[in-house]
């Protein structure tokens, strides 16, 4: 791939590779089993015979964050929880994408003013779609997903590599100091 | 190492063996929900695990106590999710009993049918998550296939697939739609053959048995002494259920055949899933009585829906509104 | 268990109780269908010890341990059942708030451990001898406790425009950005 580093701006002669990748990419999102709560439940009937996520290409749910592209965080998020969260998404290797599925991972819930809970999961990690419902129904959650499908199609690798160079932490450099970010 | 490879006596002087100490984290495939366990292993047998709990502790006590009772309902279904209608269902009749109210009979039978069809769904996935962690994917997709249907049948009822949000203080919010018996019919005749299904695929299956009989054997005294009761201390032989408090209010009134001490002792065989089953057949029994208790309830329903319908006829016919709440009526009748 | 002892009633156990406990038995009392014994924390173990092994009584399955925060003292309850009999039994322990301590009966009943880890945990009731009295449900940093009743229970409600970690979200090139339309 080391010609697409020539290039800063995506232009005519990249257009065809983002494609391939993007295509490829979509087409093959592989959810990290990351269920904490109810919304685990519903994430599991999502991909049962019933309502079926695997025709979409999401049906090898993997364990291992190294091998999983999207992580659906379907739960509540505790204090207990929140570093381990922020400690697997460091683990997924990049391309990787979070859906923060269900009202407690959006933005705790029902139990946001519990001592407990941690008011959505983006205060933790980027999140790239949110699916409302407590617990949303799998039509939703594949529903979100395919709005992910969407917006890695309009994904592009060009311009990837230089900047990593000057920004390891990649997706995390716009977080706030607060919570861990570079400024 | 002998031919075959295994270690004998004298290699385990020579090797230098320990305990291994492994984090099986909140978070792996077969943690359904968030349990983390340390485990003390030999090779691959377990010698000691320390549960760390918490990780979902969403401190339901305390949110309790700056909500109303009503507005509790609502979240009280999410401390076991897989069965929702029985978390709502002690809520609600722990306040009935200290409020010393009274639950209408039909009430009680809607109650106890959807209690129980939740309660099939609730061991579906008992059975389905227990084998997945075995290894068998097969009777989790099944598994996931037959709750479907109950769950249609849930959201005709209620609304919602999961957190139902249905027990009301005093009795359930609606009424059964018309819909609902048919399809409860139906599924009570076809599902026990869905179980036969499991039954021939799991019970005596070889690797099942080879992985659960003999495992994690618990004495009987020791059962009752770590406290467990019910499913959990039968197979130990420590006789299972407690006696039913007497004159406990909380229990409902209809269906003295869920009443846990009269279910009758199974054979203590291989534990776990058969025991599972052969309390969905019991309970597939109980939602079959309470279909036919309702039976006994059209007549009543269609008794007052005649009532209804003879009042607001009565009323075009004096041309009074027929929204007009008690107050209204009250004041309209004091001035005539 | 006999059909007789079946049909023990809450009066009872209740007078059986008060021979077999004496002076230990602070008070006695029949509640809804529960038969309540308050005892002295010092008392604890031993009242316990008797109702366990008990030949009558065999209060063997200890259901919960429950911590409560009034005002002024707390207490805690141990629900015990049997399989001989269908009387609860309930033990009450009251306690001073400043300084709850009462000994631990994780020796007696082992399923004690956790449910007294729970108290623990909730309120700071601290129970002498427990092996390993540490937080269960919330994180072992934690150094309020959050059940009592003087604790603060709430986290703010989080605001819109409230700080999020992520500083610009990311969006679909084309796709309007939806806070510029409220």
């Amino acid at each position: 791939m080391s010609f697409l580093e020539k290039f800063e701006h995506p232009n005519i002669l990249t257009t065809t590779t983002d494609k391939l990748f993007n295509w490829a990419r979509a087409n093959s999102l592989w959810p990290f089993t990351y269920g904490l709560a109810c919304c685990a439940i519903e994430m599991m009937a999502s991909t049962m015979p019933r309502h079926d996520m695997a025709r979409f290409g999401m049906e090898v749910f993997r364990a291992s964050p190294r091998q999983a592209d999207v992580m659906i965080v379907s739960g509540t998020i505790t204090d207990k929880m929140a570093p381990i969260i922020t400690h697997l998404h460091h683990q997924m290797s990049e391309p990787r994408w979070t859906i923060a599925m269900g009202a407690c991972a959006c933005s705790g819930g029902m139990f946001w003013d519990s001592y407990n809970v941690v008011q959505g999961v983006d205060l933790l990690i980027p999140v790239d779609v949110y699916i409302p419902g407590c617990p949303p129904r799998p039509e939703a959650l594949i529903y979100g997903m395919q709005q992910l499908q969407r917006k890695v199609r309009q994904d592009t690798q060009v311009g990837k590599f230089s900047k990593m160079a000057d920004n390891p932490l990649g997706d995390y450099i716009k977080m706030k100091p607060e919570v861990g970010g570079k400024s | 190492m002998t031919a075959a490879g295994e270690i004998t006596g004298q290699d385990r002087s020579m090797l230098h063996l320990e305990e291994m100490v492994l984090n099986m984290g909140p978070q792996h495939p077969s943690t359904h929900g968030v349990l983390r366990l340390v485990l003390h292993l030999d090779g691959e047998m377990l010698i000691s695990v320390d549960p760390v709990l918490g990780y979902l502790h969403r401190g339901f006590e305390k949110l309790a106590e700056n909500r109303t009772y009503l507005q509790y309902l609502a979240m009280i279904s999410r401390l076991d999710y897989l069965s929702g209608i029985f978390m709502e269902w002690s809520y609600v009749r722990s306040v009935e009993a200290l409020m010393d109210i009274e639950v209408p009979k039909r009430a009680e039978y809607i109650r106890v049918i959807i209690g129980e069809l939740n309660r099939i769904i609730s061991h579906h996935v008992a059975i389905g998550d227990f084998m997945l962690n075995l290894g068998a994917v097969t009777p989790f997709f099944w598994v996931f296939r037959d709750r479907e249907d109950v769950m249609d049948m849930l959201e005709m009822v209620t609304g919602q697939r999961m957190m139902y949000n249905f027990m009301r203080i005093g009795g359930v919010r609606w009424d059964l739609p018309d819909a609902f018996e048919a399809d409860c019919r139906k599924f009570l005749k076809e599902h026990p053959a869905k179980i036969d299904d499991y039954e021939k695929l799991i019970t005596d299956n070889e690797i099942f048995l080879a992985r659960t009989l003999g495992m994690g054997i618990i004495k009987p005294y020791d059962a009752l002494d770590y406290g467990r009761s019910g499913p959990h201390a039968r197979p130990p032989g420590a006789a299972g259920d407690l006696p039913p408090p007497a004159g406990d209010p909380a229990r409902p009134a209809v269906a003295p055949e869920a009443a846990p001490g009269e279910v009758p002792p199974h054979p203590v065989q291989a534990p776990g899933a058969p025991r599972r089953r052969r309390r969905i057949h019991h309970v597939l029994e109980i939602a079959q009585v309470g279909a036919e208790m309702a039976d006994d309830e059209q007549t009543e329903r269609e008794r007052c829906r005649e009532n209804r319908r003879r009042e607001c006829r009565e009323e075009q016919r004096d041309g009074r509104d027929q929204n007009e709440t008690d107050e209204e009526e009250a004041n309209r009748v004091r001035q005539e | 268990m006999t059909a007789e002892d079946l049909k023990l009633t809450a009066p009872e156990v209740l007078e059986y109780a008060r021979d077999l406990l004496g002076k230990l038995a602070r008070d006695l009392a029949i509640s809804d269908w529960h038969v309540v014994i308050e005892v002295g924390a010092e008392d604890l173990p031993e009242v316990a010890l008797r109702l366990r092994d008990d030949n009558k009584l065999s209060c063997k399955y200890l259901s919960t341990i429950i911590g409560v925060d009034y005002e002024e003292w707390m207490e805690t309850l141990y629900m015990l059942r049997s399989q001989d009999h269908s009387v609860p039994v309930r033990l009450r322990v009251k306690l001073d708030r400043e300084r709850p301590e009462v000994p631990s009966v994780a020796y007696i009943w082992s399923g004690a451990n956790w449910h007294e880890r729970e108290a623990f945990d909730f309120f700071g009731i601290q129970f002498q001898g427990h092996p390993d009295l540490r937080h269960i449900l919330t994180r072992e940093d934690m150094d309020s406790f959050p059940l009592r009743k003087d604790a603060r229970p709430h986290r703010k409600r989080r605001r819109s425009g409230q700080v999020t970690g992520i500083e610009e979200p990311v969006r679909l090139p084309g796709e309007p950005d939806s806070r510029e339309r409220s």
